[in-house]
């Protein structure tokens, strides 16, 4: 009993830091720029494709197709950016939610006639081989993408704190006009921190995706759990995503090792809305001033 | 600029109206046969597969004279994308626009089930394929047919094998989180226990869209079972295979014709070995009716048939079985030829009971040295 | 044709219409749209008329489908009952889902109802015992209003005849609900919900309402759609549905009462229509909803709109016929006034405390001005009056009540109100329609009422058509009745402020600033109508830097300086006191 929860601990740790990658994305686009995109999933599926795409097709190495497929998807960050969220701006909030909305369908149902519905496998350079320490199994992947994964929201973290273009970032979130005045070119600026958040989805799409599989409808419970994930963490705060990530990871390998597996996914919903509940502002008082 | 806007939106209700009310034309020779299945969605593959079957089986009867009278069977296909509703939709379309004799929606069984409110309303006859949930002959439905094996069946295979095995005295279960899965464990628990096999220490359920199974199979491992069923669908089934590896759990492995799998034997083959699995047919029958079928298939689509499209071709052969001793194309004269049937195909012998039920027997496989054998 | 004369002929159409199609499938098409027109009439009450981005909200409809056919399968409803229990329940559900929704703001609202949404989802996939889980419940019984002997079609008929119908009253009730003061109520919170508030429009109750409403029309559609299908899995509560709602009710046109039936209509047929790209439905219908977003954000409807010009800017009545400005008889106060007492009040905000210890009486009748230099504390002194804010500290009374504390709407309908420093009103409704709304506390506010028009209810809206009459005359708006108010010039609008502030009926009236930004003949105006107020019986509070203004005007002058009360008492001593020099102008330096 008490190694199966160690073990759920454990594996759950591995789970929450790529939910944790996976909500970096949208943690940027709705976190700080506070608009709502719904078709980060989309960009999380696309990253994974396009890396499939690089190595299947193309030919290229595991690694180097993974940064290809975030630079890649950024660009299509981008493009979301300038035809679906800019020139809505102006407007109430929930007409960029259905326009990026209008976008997700679009782009699942642009994969599915691409590459067909059927889930595709990237050829993975890891062993299966368990790493086993004392009574808990590890995979090299496992401990891969969770260092990866620790390794980009550092860098992110850093970004955002201590470069100019972060500092013009939050800038941005806090006030645009105010921003605008100070110099700062808002519009670019907006779809630079798009490119970014895409990226950072993308990169997340095609390290899973090597874990598992890559299929046009991959990115909708990502989109959810990571809206979760953001509110949980408090928007803006890379670290109370990063915990909330984990924590999250956690609760659902404990509830898949002593509950049901069904009811995993309610985890997330739930703990989000009772956190809600509680702060009906979302947890913006741990992480508002922090990074 | 206002009058533009409307003159072009009376010219689009003009288009729209002339469109609704074309209709489609048809040749007076054919009997057509309206399929319904999942050509999008999940389950496409296997559609796929079975849907070449029918094709295979359409060929070789037109070739041979038809189904009496002169007349050829033509194939309606429609896709519901696996999803109820639209389903009932393809089901009524087939019907009342495409006018069909007889209707096959397959895949999953949900979508049978669903299409029987509309052909038991209708009064069309309807024979599934790939049907294998019990409740669908249970619907009250005197025009539906299944010809093919189902769960029970399924199950009762397996679980001999499954008793057969030594040192087998708990098992854990893993199925998909649908109306196939669901309906795998529930008759397979059932058939243990009614033959008193090993007893079920865990049986749970997966998500189409879950990729991580390690929650699961560490659950498992810490039980200890003596043996697993682990029914996944390819590609997760890979995933579940090699995570088996990772988190140490190696048993005897049972599953069901999902395990029946090339790139899976590929890509996976060293950890399935010596898994045994419940089919319905697989291409190591040699008996007359297999044959032909493989021939004919193979002359077609030059390659080897598998198990969906075997249920394909089974399907396609009853109905024209059914159509050649009915002599009208009417649904009382097909109902009543369909219930005096004997066809003996790839399956086995299929004979409908009052129910509509085939009881085509299901057959075990097992996984050994990279291909399949079979067992029972 | 009038309004009902087009409405009666098009839903006749649509009933009947269908029958001449050449194939009975075809009829399921449209059967199918229509049933599915339920969920987006219902969005669009939440969505479109109280304004509320509820995205979840289309899991309503499948809700009242595996409702219905649970009462109709397991507990044995006849089907004619089971459609209206389920649609019950479906509210029952939305009340709790509601009550918690409604507690998160902004963004949060939204996403929270996605998330309720994927919890019902993933309760109907597992909760195998009650749902049958992804095994769906097979057999619903069909709906059929004849026996059985009349086939297929004739059941396809029938159904849309029970739908045409059940949708034609729903459309009937609506339309009521919307030209009430329940409907007036819905628009004022979607458009201002802060100012609702102050009118004594209490936001949650609307929107609470609104929600279990719609829900309850969705649900009726589910019900309708379980019998019709005849098959319910989860699928039915899956995401797929919330796009295609939404794109029909925007596409059609939200907040119009015709809009997400032609929405439902359009959008259910035309992908049938265009025959070709089924594997490309999600792709065209993205693009159809990013183009409606981007280009028609009113929908088919709105363009219909814009087609008839002599609709613009149509107003709740036809407009007051211009009589010569007699001397317009003053509205006297609804509520009773009293003492308003103020008891050691104080507000911290974080570390900032702005108002310390202010203790003050009003008499009835009384006018005092309240000044101070920028900063002061004096606006905040109003929202704590007014209930915007809530005191740290201290005990605020009016009429012998503690209000302090209490909410914006609660304090309205104890007789005090107010009006703001920024202008704040109705800007898409007319002038008339501004007072009309304000009229809500003293509105027959009872839904059955406002549905069967009785006579309680025509008295009251008749007796408020006067009440907006008088004011109009009053504030001498009357002329500009008929224009949205954000067309009116600067000094109309704060005149329609007051005017607002009166049809509520309430007794004591803070004014902020109301002179800002008016010239020398409108201030003499607006002291004229201060004293004639003063005179009918009115208590106000005037925050003012107009000195000439506040001299001449008011009875008492309290002044606030850094939060706290530095002088209370008449004009011309405050104009002498040193304290109030000071806090003005500062004290004498050395060089001056």
């Amino acid at each position: 009993m008490f190694e199966l929860a160690l073990q759920q601990v454990v594996n759950g740790l591995l789970v929450g830091a790529i939910y944790a990658l996976m909500a970096m994305g949208l943690m940027v686009i709705l976190g700080i720029l506070r608009i709502i995109n719904m078709a980060q999933g989309e960009l999380y599926m696309l990253g994974g494709y396009f890396c499939y795409v690089a190595v299947v097709t193309l030919g290229v190495g595991y690694f180097p197709a993974v940064i290809l497929a975030m630079i890649a998807t950024a660009g299509v960050g981008v493009i979301i950016d300038r035809l679906a969220v800019r020139p809505l701006l102006r407007r109430p909030f929930y007409m960029v939610f259905l326009s990026t909305f209008a976008v997700s369908m679009m782009l699942e149902n642009g994969a599915e006639l691409v590459w067909g519905p059927d889930p595709q496998s990237i050829p993975s350079p890891f062993s299966p081989m368990p790493i086993v320490i004392g009574p808990i199994f590890l995979t090299s992947q496992k401990l891969f993408i969770f260092a990866v994964a620790l390794v980009m929201i550092a860098a992110f973290a850093a970004f955002l704190r201590w470069t100019r273009s972060g500092m013009a970032i939050r800038a941005l979130a806090r006030d645009r006009d105010a921003a605008l005045l100070m110099g700062i070119d808002a519009d670019r600026m907006q779809s630079f921190t798009f490119g970014l958040g895409s990226a950072l989805a993308a990169g997340a799409g095609a390290l899973l995706g090597a874990m598992f599989n890559v299929y046009p409808t991959m990115g909708q419970l990502p989109l959810l759990k990571g809206f979760a994930l953001v509110v949980m963490g408090g928007m803006g705060s890379v670290v109370g995503v990063f915990v909330s990530g984990l924590i999250l990871g956690v609760a659902e390998g404990l509830t898949a090792g002593f509950l049901s597996t069904g009811y995993v996914d309610l985890v997330a919903f739930v703990t989000m809305l009772a956190v809600l509940m509680v702060h009906p502002e979302g947890l913006s008082q741990w992480g508002k001033s922090r990074v | 600029m206002r009058n533009s806007l409307l003159r072009r939106m009376t010219l689009v209700c003009g288009i729209s109206a002339l469109v609704l009310t074309a209709m489609p034309a048809h040749s007076a020779e054919a009997v057509k046969l309206g399929v319904g299945l999942s050509m999008t969605g999940p389950l496409a593959f296997l559609s796929q597969q079975m849907l070449q079957g029918m094709k295979a089986a359409v060929d070789n009867v037109n070739k041979s004279g038809g189904v009496g009278g002169g007349r050829i069977i033509d194939l309606v296909v429609r896709d519901h994308k696996g999803v109820p509703s639209e389903a009932v939709a393809v089901t009524k379309r087939l019907i009342e626009e495409d006018k069909v004799a007889i209707v096959d929606i397959d895949l999953p069984s949900t979508v049978a089930i669903a299409a029987e409110a509309v052909t038991k309303e209708s009064k069309v006859p309807q024979i599934a394929g790939f049907t294998f949930a019990p409740a669908a002959v249970k619907q009250g439905n005197p025009y539906f047919f299944r010809a093919c094996t189902n769960a029970d069946l399924i199950a009762d295979a397996l679980a001999r094998s499954i008793i057969d095995e030594p040192n087998n005295k708990t098992i854990a279960m893993l199925a998909p989180n649908d109306d196939y899965g669901r309906s795998a464990i529930q008759a397979l628990t059932a058939a243990l226990e009614r033959l008193n096999g090993p007893k079920v220490l865990y049986a749970d359920y997966y998500e189409r869209t879950q990729s991580d199974f390690s929650a699961i199979l560490l659950k498992m491992k810490s039980l200890n079972p003596d043996s697993l069923f682990i029914d996944v669908r390819y590609p997760a089934s890979i995933t579940v295979l090699k995570q088996m590896v990772e988190v140490g759990l190696k048993k005897p492995l049972f599953s069901s014709v999902n395990f029946y799998n090339a790139k899976l034997a590929e890509q996976a083959g060293s950890m399935m070995e010596g898994a045994q699995l419940s089919v319905a047919w697989a291409p190591v029958f040699d008996d007359a009716a297999s044959v032909e079928f493989k021939n004919a298939y193979e002359a077609m689509f030059k390659q080897t048939p598998d198990d969906s499209a075997s249920l394909g071709w089974t399907v396609v052969m009853v109905a024209a079985h059914a159509l050649k001793s009915a002599g009208g194309t009417d649904s009382e004269s097909i109902r009543k030829a369909l219930l005096n049937i004997n066809y003996i195909g790839p399956q086995g012998v299929v004979k409908f009971d009052s129910n509509g039920e085939a009881n085509v027997a299901a057959h075990v496989l097992r996984f050994k040295d990279g291909r399949y054998h079979l067992v029972r | 044709m009038s309004r009902a004369g087009i409405w009666l002929l098009s839903l006749l159409a649509l009933a009947l219409l269908p029958s001449l199609m050449p194939n009975a499938y075809v009829q399921y098409v449209i059967n199918s749209s229509l049933i599915l027109a339920f969920a987006t009439i219902g969005l669009n009450v939440i969505f479109g008329y109280a304004g509320q981005h509820a995205f979840g909200f289309p899991v309503f409809f499948g809700v009242g489908a595996y409702a219905s056919a649970l009462l109709a399968t397991q507990a044995i409803f006849p089907v004619g009952l089971a459609i209206p229990f389920g649609s019950v329940i479906t509210g029952a559900v939305s009340a709790v889902i509601g009550f918690f929704s409604f507690r998160l703001r902004g963004i949060y609202f939204g996403v929270g109802t996605i998330a309720f949404a994927y919890v019902i989802y993933i309760i109907a996939q597992n909760w195998v015992e009650l749902t049958h889980g992804p095994m769906g419940i097979p057999l619903v019984p069909p709906l059929r209003l004849l026996p059985e002997s009349v086939g297929v079609v004739g059941r396809d008929v029938q159904t849309r005849i029970a739908v045409v119908s059940t949708i034609a009253i729903i459309i009937f009730g609506l339309d009521r609900l919307l030209h009430s003061p329940i409907g007036r109520a819905w628009h004022a919170v979607r458009e201002n919900e802060s100012l609702a508030s102050s009118l004594g429009i209490s936001p949650l109750h609307y929107q609470m309402a609104a929600f279990v409403l719609g829900a309850v029309i969705s649900g009726l559609g589910g019900g309708f759609y379980a019998h019709y299908v005849g098959f319910i899995s989860p699928t039915e509560l899956g995401f797929h549905y919330i796009g295609v709602v939404f794109i029909m009710l925007i596409a059609g046109g939200a907040g119009t009462l015709p809009g997400p039936i032609i929405g439902s209509v359009v959008f259910g047929v035309l992908p049938e229509l265009l025959r070709v790209a089924e594997t490309a439905r999600n792709l065209l219908l993205g693009l159809i909803l990013l183009f409606c977003i981007a280009v028609v954000p009113e929908g088919l409807t709105g363009i219909w709109n814009r087609l008839r010009p002599e609709r613009k800017a149509a107003s709740d009545r036809p407009s007051v016929a211009t009589v010569p400005d007699v001397a317009a008889e003053i509205v006297s106060p609804a509520t009773q006034t009293g003492e308003l007492k103020l008891g050691g009040v104080f507000k911290r905000f974080e570390g900032l405390t702005a108002l310390s210890d202010v203790t003050l009486n009003v008499q009835p009748g009384e006018v005092v001005g309240l000044i101070g230099p920028n900063g002061a504390g004096k606006t905040t002194l109003f929202n704590i009056i007014t209930g915007m804010l809530a005191p740290t500290g201290g005990d605020v009374f009016y009429c012998n009540r503690e209000i302090g504390g209490l909410r914006p709407y609660s304090i309205a309908a104890l007789g005090v109100t107010r009006t703001y420093q920024i202008t704040s009103l109705f800007p898409e409704l007319s002038t008339q329609d501004n007072i009309r709304v304000a009229t809500h506390l003293r509105s027959c506010r009872s839904v059955l009422a406002a549905l069967l028009r009785n006579k309680r209810f025509r008295d009251s809206e008749a007796a408020i058509d006067q009440t907006v009459d008088r004011i109009l005359q009053l504030v001498r708006l009357q002329s500009r009745c008929d224009l949205p108010a954000s067309a009116l010039s600067y000094g109309d609008q704060r005149r329609l402020e007051i005017g607002l502030a009166l049809a509520t009926g309430a007794g004591l009236i803070l004014l902020d600033e109301p002179a800002a930004g008016l010239n020398a003949e409108e201030t003499d105006e607006l002291c004229d109508l201060i004293r004639r107020l003063r005179a009918a019986g009115f208590t106000i509070i005037v925050i003012e830097h107009d000195m000439r203004m506040v001299m001449g005007l008011c009875d008492r002058i309290v002044v606030l300086s850094l939060g706290r009360i530095i002088f209370d008492g008449t004009p011309t001593a405050a104009a002498a006191h040193p304290d109030v020099i000071e806090a003005y102008l500062g004290t004498e330096t050395a060089d001056a």
